[in-house]
């Protein structure tokens, strides 16, 4: 009898414990947060310097942007080398966002709301740009399954932004393959569940040191009909030795 | 050729062979790149006119080095039959330690985001419409870092270029400590104002509140010889918002800036500022009338509301107001990318004078960038 309460108690606990935690406890062993972390390791930047075209198209037309950018952590200075807007530069720094104005050799701050405005005219965000943290520091997850994306398996997981974390997105879901662990595809959403932007990404690519990481990605804000953007990085290099005072304001001065 | 031609000449031989020489270890092809713009425009007071014109902007990207940079811009206009060819800018910057020193016609801007700013070393216009004139001077700006973006920068500025004449020299200095979430300024400046001078002292400021975000500032103006003096007061904001749209598909983004400044005392307005002798390029100073039109006024009420019909196109709407005799400007304007480095713009312009006699006026044109 005692043997039987024993058995009922441990198989009550274990389905009380998959219970809890099935949403983050499954495939291979590896927890959602573990998935993520992997994912991070990644996709985080340490410090880089990194040029890209981010191509914009809406109903036929097209745009070209060009830029290079030194990338350290949660800041990073963007300058843009197309014709229009050659000159052009962008310096995160936390989450504040200055711009410098070339013609008139001076910058000014970014309003905070204007943070959800399309980054020089594309699907990107100002607010995308500055979300440079780790997710996992952003973020409690959930596995929600796998699924097989362009013949690849993938893990289903579901981020939600943790209390008193200031995140561009209350809520992600997210594809990740489970190979390279990097993102294939992600659906942003925001506190009342609208779909904001879908990512997917087209391309990855394997660097000497083992690391994955996309190099092209594709951008499409809901808000927006018919819109897409796709950066594409041309060249990045990782744990670039940038030099002291680079990313600061002193260099729009 | 006279002799501010020849001056202006020799300058730009010896900007080319200094650069030369600097980089004659590294030297890169010399970049070509710039505008070209044709545009047309009808005008409605008394009789209908129509104007064509045409003005390009050329600048040459020439190599630099980690203490020189150089600047070379021309800029050229056929209008009346009639071809104007100037330099905007042309100087040589010495970098070292953080601090640089810029010698020659340059830029000088104090912006903090407000769209008309009168602590600006010039008339600081930004963004009304089509209409941006950012402040060119002859002379010498000094940039002395203090650290974390923090900076004081030192300007003397001749009245014409090539002509140094002690008694019209203008002065100025800007402290500007910018932080975290924050940007403040404190600006003083003192310049010929044809025959009198104009001496400024002010703040300026740059502060999100919430989602809003606000600006402003508050000077001190005093012409000397007449012994005048006023206190300008300015607030602004700006705030965007999303609306309309289908189960959050197709929704649209405002965006509102409004601006009131006002003299308080009612001595001064701020067309002075038009006035300042600062030297700079002749199609930087000299603006499209909006300052006699609208400045001349003891304050004014400044909206400008705008949005992205797509991701090439941008409408907005202008609104400028002083309350004294009710002289409003209503100008909606649109631009489109056509793709290609083609960009289409359109605006037009209904003025109410103080009269109560109407203006109207509307142009396009169509830029290339290369």
């Amino acid at each position: 009898m005692r043997k039987k309460l024993w058995y009922l108690l441990l198989i009550g606990g274990l389905i009380l414990f998959i219970g809890v935690s099935s949403n983050f406890v499954l495939a291979e062993g590896l927890t959602a947060t573990e998935i993520m972390e992997r994912v991070d390791d990644n996709e985080y930047i340490e410090s880089a310097r990194m040029e890209a075209k981010m191509i914009i198209e809406d109903r036929g037309r097209k745009r070209v942007n060009e830029f290079y950018s030194y990338l350290q952590g949660e800041n990073s200075l963007s300058e843009f080398t197309n014709p229009r807007d050659r000159g052009t530069r962008y310096l995160k720094l936390g989450n504040d966002l200055w711009m410098y104005f070339p013609a008139a050799e001076d910058l000014v701050s970014i309003s905070g709301h204007m943070m959800r405005d399309g980054m020089m005219g594309s699907d990107f965000s100002y607010e995308d740009s500055v979300e440079s943290q780790q997710l996992s520091e952003l973020y409690h997850f959930e596995l929600k399954g796998e699924e097989i994306i362009n013949g690849g398996e993938t893990y289903v997981i579901l981020a939600t932004a943790r209390e008193g974390e200031d995140v561009s997105y209350y809520q992600r879901k997210i594809w990740v393959d489970q190979e390279r662990f990097v993102m294939l595809r992600g659906e942003y959403f925001s506190t009342s569940g609208r779909l904001l932007k879908e990512m997917e990404v087209k391309e990855v690519q394997e660097f000497r040191d083992g690391r994955y990481f996309p190099i092209e990605v594709v951008m499409n804000d809901k808000l927006r009909q018919g819109s897409r953007t796709t950066m594409k990085v041309t060249e990045i290099d990782f744990d670039y030795d940038i030099p002291e005072g680079k990313i600061s304001l002193e260099t729009l001065n | 050729m006279n002799f501010q031609s020849k001056v202006k000449i020799f300058l730009i031989v010896f900007i080319l062979l200094l650069t030369l020489i600097v980089n004659l270890k590294s030297v890169k092809a010399v970049e070509i790149g710039g505008e070209l713009e044709i545009g047309s425009g009808l005008s409605y007071s008394d009789d209908l006119k129509a104007e064509f014109y045409g003005q390009g902007e050329f600048e040459l990207f020439l190599p630099q080095s980690s203490i020189v940079e150089p600047r070379l811009v021309f800029q050229t206009s056929l209008a009346d039959d009639r071809v104007n060819s100037d330099i905007k800018y042309m100087y040589i910057r010495h970098r070292k330690d953080g601090n640089h020193l810029t010698v020659g016609r340059q830029p000088v801007s104090w912006s903090y985001g407000a769209m008309i700013n009168l602590l600006d070393y010039g008339l600081g216009i930004d963004g009304l419409a089509d209409e941006t004139i950012r402040p060119g001077i002859d002379g010498l700006r000094y940039h002395y870092s203090l650290g974390e973006g923090r900076n004081i920068q030192l300007v003397t500025s001749f009245s014409e270029f090539s002509r140094v004449e002690l008694d019209e020299l203008g002065y100025g200095g800007r402290l500007r400590l910018p932080g975290s979430g924050y940007d403040l300024s404190f600006n003083l400046a003192y310049q010929p104002l044809g025959k009198d001078n104009l001496l400024r002292t002010g703040m300026t400021y740059n502060k999100d509140i919430g989602d809003i975000g606000t600006y402003g500032s508050l000077g001190y103006f005093y012409k000397q010889d007449r012994e005048i003096d006023d206190i300008m007061l300015q607030l602004g904001m700006d705030y965007s918002w999303i609306v309309g749209g289908d189960n959050g598909y197709g929704g649209r983004q405002l965006i509102l800036q409004a601006e009131y400044f006002r003299f308080l005392k009612n001595n001064l307005n701020a067309s002075i500022m038009s006035k300042l002798m600062i030297g700079g390029g002749e199609a930087e100073g000299a603006g499209s009338g909006l300052e006699t039109v609208l400045l001349s006024n003891r304050d004014l009420l400044t909206l400008n509301l705008s949005t992205s019909l797509d991701y090439f196109s941008d409408l907005g709407l202008l609104l400028m107001i002083e309350t004294k005799d009710c002289k409003t400007v209503l100008a909606p304007y649109y631009s489109s990318d056509l793709g290609g480095g083609l960009e289409m713009s359109i605006d037009a312009m209904v003025l109410r004078d103080s009269g109560g006699d109407f203006y109207s006026g509307i142009s396009s044109s169509l830029s290339y960038y290369f």
